[in-house]
């Protein structure tokens, strides 16, 4: 055997980047043909990415995704937020970016990969900042996108499955539950559907105590 | 009879109290019917900081007291001055302490002012509840609120009985206790389960209760009166603790909404592995080493029990060491909960990756598994049974497994020698990206560890802490019987090797945010990414086959004998020198970390999650 050690310089592997679209990204992630940084083309929101998961980024080794495309405050938009919070869940670095306003306060989203050119969002971003854990019979919210706050319980049936169904963009309606989730900003509506904002915690981060 | 239990600060304000869960629940095996109420002077005097300082003392403050005082009985100098009723005790004692130290007194000075007019009002409050009995439970820094407001009560109401019990209890301390303080009718040294209803059958039954196992009590002139030594607990009388009243305590109270519950879960007691051999630091278990554990199925119940009522879903387990039944019979139940748990457990240091997977499944994410040291020889000498690579597997394996580590590097063991520590020292920038420890401190003598109980072991001229000294009003050969914690002149290592020791590990906490050492199996071999503190970035790859799975077998502790009669085995048949050549290399570069001849691999298979501590 050779026993001297090879050094190079960092980044020079190749396969460490994959061009995929999103309408291929699930398939590719399922096949476990990804790469650490995949450079995403295509419309964000096409039902591709409807099928990611936090999970299956995770288990595909993926550490960080850019978007080539502007995201738009249009229709799609819940399904990019989707996708966003998936990759979220697991520590997963988005590079995107918008065409101006998203059309709702922003301030919602600081739990989320920030987008390019906004510091306070950056500045404000850490994983786990709003985040759900699931009990028996209860959900402990933990929320600190406007500071730091203690958890609370839901335990309400209602709003329990609001968060569940929300998981993906599902139509608004009109109970208290919903009103109540939407007032305290765990879900977010375009008027038509709406969307349960934070994520569940899979991965404890180390230290595990502090969020 | 009525029953008063009491819980005094410095408790910490989110766990309820383990002990009157357990105790309350037990009162149902008394002879007669007794109604219990506790009372939760920790959350009161907090809230009582709260309210005279006009909120400029709250939780912040009272945890530094609690955490970092109690290495210095801080928290049992605040109520000193109650209980002397001396407003000015020992202040300058305490001052020069803390100043010799270099210690910052957090607001310790401020809460003394208070601590008088809290120790009425809370007599006052324990007695409206019409007590017959009020039972103090005291570990920590327990003792001299709970003995002020003990104090206090006999002088409103003389009838009322006092028992005191707890950690601080145990052994001879509790006679110290019982002895130099008139007003503690009754002490229940070691557990309780069986003493307190003892002692609750003979009271309510109108008996002296002298004579029953575990009890100090008073003979007819005052004086103390010891019963024979407690029996051990069997486990099925440890009942499922009763945390109902605390519950609404703190639901009710002012730090609900500042602060998120942890549940306190005791599983079983004693540890298996003192058992046969005691760690020579270790002071936990007090009399009863002997391990017991709750079957698995119990266990379960109690946690779904638990986290059901209370809505929680942070559990801190106190025992002393995990039982290796329960990762086969009891983490696999948890995990099918689904429940997103978060489960502190101490274990022992030697576990395995599918161990480590089982407790991370569960919910366990967050371990504490006595690693004390790196080095074999000085892990010898403390007797903990595992190598100095081990140790460092499983810091490795806890950033691959996302499982948080506590642990402390302990040093100062009688025998030990410099180059215990040196080619730790050298070492420890390689390990930068691994967790670190809290810190580096010698080591301290407990009661009831192997280095008090025999002089023979090196800690010959031992005395009482010092801390003790602004505490109490009592002799030294008092506190040779009360006080939990001892000093010797120093063993093992000079304080040259020692400041080095804390450099090192003071640097590694503070590179290790910014440092990680990942490998990947690529097209190009095994290429393993540099991003620690302080070396340049680049790759090291490890093109050849023989070099990839030397590395890859190298996650395991191994002697390089074994690692050269495996690679054989798979084919890679090379001389031990060769091999001793390549590990070398690989240590050059930090990606290995030998001791007593094994060699562990350093880097992980992937980034851990990390979030940085706020403020
Ligand atoms: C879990 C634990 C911790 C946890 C605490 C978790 C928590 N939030 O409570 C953590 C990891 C944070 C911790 C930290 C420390 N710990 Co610790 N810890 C323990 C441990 C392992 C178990 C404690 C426990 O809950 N036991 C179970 C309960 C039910 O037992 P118990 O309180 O003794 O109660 C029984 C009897 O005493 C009796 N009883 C109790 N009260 C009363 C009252 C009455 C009226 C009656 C009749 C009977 C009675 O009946 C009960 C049932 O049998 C003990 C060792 C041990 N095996 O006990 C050490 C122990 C309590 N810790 C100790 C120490 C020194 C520390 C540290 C200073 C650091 C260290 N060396 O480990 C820090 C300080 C923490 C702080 N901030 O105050 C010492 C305490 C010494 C003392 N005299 O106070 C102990 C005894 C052993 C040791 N060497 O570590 N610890
Ligand atoms: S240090 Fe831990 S493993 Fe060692 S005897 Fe004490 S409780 Fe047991």
């Amino acid at each position: 055997m050779d026993t001297t050690l090879a050094v190079r310089k960092p980044g020079a592997v190749l396969g460490d980047r994959l061009e995929v679209s999103t309408s291929e990204l699930s398939r590719r992630l399922v096949d476990g043909a990804a790469a650490p940084v995949l450079l995403v083309t295509g419309t964000p929101y096409a039902p591709g990415l409807d099928a990611v998961t936090g999970d299956l980024l995770w288990q595909a080794g993926v550490r960080e995704v850019r978007i080539r495309e502007t995201v738009r405050a249009d229709d799609g938009l819940l399904h990019f937020l989707r996708f966003l919070r998936e990759a979220a869940s697991h520590d997963i670095e988005v590079v995107w970016e918008s065409a101006g306003d998203l059309g709702c306060d922003t301030r919602l989203l600081y739990h989320l990969p920030p987008r390019a050119g906004d510091p306070s969002w950056r500045s404000a971003y850490r994983y786990g900042l709003c985040h759900y854990r699931v009990g028996p019979g209860f959900v402990t919210v933990t929320d600190q996108r406007r500071g730091p706050a203690v958890p609370f319980t839901l335990r309400n049936p209602q709003e329990i499955g609001l968060v569940q169904d929300l998981d993906r963009p599902g139509p608004s309606d009109e109970s208290s539950a919903f009103a109540g989730l939407l007032r305290s900003g765990l879900i977010i509506s375009n008027g038509r559907d709406a969307l349960c904002l934070p994520y569940r915690l899979r991965r404890w981060p180390i230290p595990c105590t502090v969020i | 009879m009525r029953i008063c239990l009491v819980s005094m600060p410095w408790h910490l304000l989110e766990t309820p109290c383990l002990p009157i869960g357990l105790l309350r629940a037990r009162v149902d095996a008394c002879r007669d019917p007794h109604t219990v109420v506790d009372y939760y002077g920790n959350l009161r005097w907090a809230e009582y900081l709260l309210d005279v300082s006009g909120g400029q003392i709250a939780e912040a403050e009272y945890s530094y007291v609690a955490d970092r005082g109690v290495w210095h009985e801080m928290g049992e100098w605040i109520f000193a001055g109650a209980l002397y009723d001396d407003p000015a005790w020992r202040v300058d004692t305490y001052r020069a302490y803390l100043e010799a130290r270099n210690l910052d007194p957090g607001a310790s000075l401020r809460m003394r002012e208070h601590a008088a007019g809290f120790v009425d009002l809370a007599a006052r409050e324990i007695l409206e509840e019409r007590p017959d009995l009020v039972g103090f439970t005291t570990t920590f820094q327990q003792n001299v609120s709970s003995l002020a407001v003990a104090r206090r009560i006999k002088q409103l109401r003389p009838d009322v009985q006092v028992v005191f019990g707890g950690g601080n209890c145990d052994g001879p301390m509790g006679a110290a206790l019982h002895r130099n303080f008139p007003f503690v009718d009754h002490v229940v040294s070691g557990e309780g389960e069986l003493a307190f209803v003892a002692l609750l059958d003979a009271l309510s039954e109108g008996r002296a209760p002298a004579g029953v196992p575990g009890l100090v009590t008073r003979g007819p002139d005052g004086e103390s009166v010891a019963g024979p030594p407690a029996a051990m607990v069997p486990i099925d009388m440890v009942p499922r603790p009763d945390f109902t009243a605390w519950w609404s305590a703190y639901g009710d109270g002012r730090f609900a909404e500042r602060l998120s519950p942890v549940l306190l879960y005791e599983a079983s007691r004693g540890c298996w592995w003192g058992e046969k051999h005691h760690c020579t630091f270790c002071g936990l278990n007090g009399t009863t080493m002997k391990f017991r554990a709750k079957p698995a199925t119990r266990v379960w119940d109690d946690i779904t029990h638990l986290v059901e009522t209370h809505g929680v879903l942070d559990i801190v387990t106190v025992d002393n060491i995990l039982d290796v039944a329960y990762l086969a019979e009891l983490m696999p139940r948890i995990q099918e909960s689904g429940w997103d748990l978060r489960i502190r457990y101490e274990v022992k240091a030697n576990l395995k990756p599918d161990q480590l997977a089982a407790l991370r499944d569960a919910g366990v994410t967050h371990i504490q598994p006595g690693i004390e040291s790196l080095n074999s020889r000085a892990l010898r000498l403390m007797d903990k049974g595992v190598h100095g690579t081990q140790n460092v597997f499983l810091l490795r394996a806890s950033d691959e497994y996302q499982l948080t580590v506590d642990w402390n590097y302990l040093y100062g063991f009688p025998d030990e020698r410099a180059g215990d520590y040196r080619p730790v020292i050298e070492q420890i920038p390689a390990m930068v990206h691994l967790q670190p420890p809290s810190g580096s401190v010698r080591v301290l003598i407990e009661r009831f560890s192997p280095h008090f109980q025999s002089r023979e072991r090196g800690f010959a001229e031992r005395r009482p802490s010092r801390m003790y000294q602004h505490v109490y009003d009592l002799p030294e050969s008092e506190l040779e019987d009360l006080a939990y914690q001892f000093e010797a002149p120093p063993q093992g290592i000079d304080e040259d090797v020692a400041s080095d020791l804390r450099a090192a590990i003071a640097a590694w906490r503070h590179d290790h945010a910014a440092s990680t050492l990942t490998w990947r199996e690529t097209e190009d071999g095994l290429v393993i990414d540099e991003g620690r503190a302080g070396r340049p970035r680049c790759e090291y790859v490890l093109s050849d086959p023989a070099q990839a799975r030397s590395y890859r077998l190298m996650e395991r502790p191994r002697t390089i004998a074994a690692l050269a009669r495996e690679l054989a085995a798979e084919g890679f048949a090379m001389s031990e020198e060769t091999l001793r050549r390549w590990v070398g290399e690989l240590r050059g570069a930090g990606l290995v970390f030998e001791d007593d001849d094994r060699v562990v691999a350093l880097a992980t298979n992937r980034r851990p999650l990390r979030v940085a501590e706020v403020g």
